[in-house]
């Protein structure tokens, strides 16, 4: 059984107007099922309102399904005294990291979490380190962390998360607010957590080159998994993408315009380099 | 008419120990109907210096004219200049509060102090414009997708009828099919209206498919000012401080280093498609 695992989650609330009177039902989550592997990297897209938030906030337990169930590491998340486990083994980032940073110098903010399970301080310490050291933050420890660019706020969250030793940690829309750099030094730090220390991955984003080194991409509309495949096979189908308000790579879509133009090229090409390969191939014409 | 910019510096908590220099001599000519964009790393003074534009943040030295007039002049109308330099800041769906999208457009001309009528016309227009289909004109704002609120926003800022129009990153969590909307329809603004824009982004794409101009900034002062084929080509320069170039630079740039002779300054997927063709003999 995999670290993360849903069967036919439905998410429902209840619109209310001002008095308080019920004026309708939404289904934000609609029949998903999944199944993620320990040490996965899963990519999430969709357009805005398609329910990718709200299925993410379901792996640790901040909002519970209104039928189906969640588990995660085994645990069903509508137990309600497994919560701070499951919260523990599922470390969630959100995308303004001014909203998630509490503390007054970068080393403290990344203790808080292991503080507050009641880690040993000596303990603490270890994991403050090992934690900034994987994310590219420790010659940062002592600063303050209104002083850092956003890319670097953003690992500093990131810290915070694994300094609690999670399996699994999901981000939602972590580089919507970064200049290009920073949007480069959280994928990277999120791409080293995966590879290094072995944790499992959900990265829910609007930036379609980020997902390419995924294991897997699942595609949301209307609360429901519109797609499901390896990266390579969704952005192959540029037309699907397109009606689902998503995009694909630049590069990919630069491949698919000279397929149109009449060009062979291989279907589903992700990278500058396998483009050039491509191309600079004598066989293309 | 245009908008000058004239050796304008700007210093947070001057004259205190805290001091930081946000925009260093900056001197720049916006000319009417252009659309500039206008890049940088966070904290490279973008926000500032476009905060300026409307009066918003008095610069600590130099000078800002508007069609010819120093906006600092005691006989200037500094009220007067926010209807005429519109700004939409990052998220302005946050600033959204009426109970309906309607009169939550009203609210900008309304305190212009326009009629009810005009003010009403004014605000249907703009929501036109926008492109929000009229069944929502009287939907709760707070119900609208993230596309659709921040239109919403956007059109509470034309309903002002502003000459200049300045975006602080637009589409900032928006999905790529919002993005394209929004951006569509400020061209088609700047191009049917000759409003002047000024379209503040993090995204590279973005800007090398929609701008005439790009300033890029770093550390308060300008890097870059130039067509975008001129400023992508520096992409080294651009990393160095924190940016890129769209990914077609660097597709363009390999294929030129594996001896395919393509012009390495197109920035759009149309023209990297045209030199790609043009270079393999292909007819396309």
């Amino acid at each position: 059984m995999g670290i993360i695992r849903a069967k036919d989650v439905v998410y429902e609330y209840i619109r209310r107007d001002e008095e308080g009177n019920v004026e309708g039902i939404t289904r934000a989550v609609d029949q998903v099922s999944l199944d993620v592997r320990q040490g996965e990297f899963i990519a999430i897209l969709g357009h805005n309102g398609s329910g990718k938030s709200t299925l993410a906030k379901h792996i640790n337990a901040i909002l519970n399904p209104t039928e189906g169930t969640v588990w995660v590491d085994g645990m069903d998340t509508r137990d309600d005294t497994k919560v701070w486990e499951i919260r523990q083994r599922a470390g969630m980032v959100f995308q303004n990291p001014d909203n998630q940073i509490i503390g007054q110098v970068v080393e403290e903010d990344v203790g808080f979490g292991p503080e507050n399970m009641g880690i040993p301080t000596k303990e603490i310490w270890e994991r403050v380190e090992e934690s900034l050291k994987a994310v590219g933050m420790y010659e940062f420890r002592k600063h303050s962390p209104n002083k850092l660019s956003g890319g670097q706020k953003q690992r500093v969250s990131i810290a915070g998360v694994l300094a609690m030793h999670p399996k699994c940690i999901v981000l939602d829309e972590p580089t919507a607010m970064l200049d290009p750099r920073g949007r480069k030094e959280v994928i990277r730090a999120v791409r080293a957590l995966n590879q290094v220390e072995e944790v499992t991955v959900v990265l829910i984003t609007h930036y379609m080159e980020e997902t390419i080194h995924a294991d897997k991409v699942f595609v949301m509309d209307g609360g429901r998994i519109a797609m499901e495949g390896t990266p390579r096979e969704i952005f192959s189908q540029v037309e699907r993408l397109k009606e689902l308000r998503l995009d694909v790579p630049q590069v990919t879509l630069l491949a698919y315009e000279l397929q149109n133009r009449g060009m062979k090229l291989p279907r589903g090409i992700l990278t500058v380099e396998e483009l050039a390969d491509a191309l600079s191939g004598s066989g293309v014409r | 008419m245009s908008i000058i910019v004239d050796h304008v510096s700007y210093i947070y908590g001057a004259d205190t120990p805290l001091a930081v220099t946000a925009l260093d001599d900056i001197c720049l000519e916006i000319p009417d109907g252009q659309f500039v964009g206008i890049i940088g790393h966070t904290g490279s003074g973008k926000s500032t210096l476009v905060q300026h534009l409307n009066g918003l943040i008095r610069a600590t030295s130099g000078h800002i004219y508007f069609n010819g007039e120093d906006i600092y002049d005691s006989d200037f109308d500094r009220k007067k200049l926010r209807g005429r330099v519109g700004l939409v800041f990052q998220y302005p769906e946050h600033q959204l509060f009426e109970v309906d999208v309607f009169s939550d457009v009203c609210f900008g001309p309304k305190n212009l102090g326009l009629d009810r009528k005009e003010v009403e016309l004014r605000s249907y227009e703009a929501l036109r414009k926008v492109g929000l289909p009229d069944e929502l004109f009287y939907q709760s704002p707070f119900e609208l997708s993230g596309g659709q609120k921040r239109r919403a926003a956007i059109a509470g800022v034309l309903a002002m009828k502003p000459e200049v129009l300045i975006l602080d990153e637009p589409t900032a969590g928006l999905d790529p099919k919002g993005r394209d909307e929004i951006l569509y329809q400020i061209k088609q603004l700047q191009k049917e209206s000759g409003m002047t824009i000024l379209l503040v982004s993090h995204s590279m794409e973005d800007v090398a498919e929609y701008v005439d101009r790009i300033i890029v900034m770093n550390r308060g002062r300008i890097l870059f000012d130039n067509v975008p084929r001129e400023v992508f080509s520096r992409y080294r320069e651009l990393e160095e401080v924190g940016l890129a170039a769209p990914q077609v630079t660097y597709i363009l740039n390999e294929l030129k280093t594996r001896g395919l002779n393509v012009d390495v300054n197109a920035t759009t997927i149309g023209e990297a498609a045209d030199t790609i063709c043009m270079a393999k003999g292909h007819g396309g």
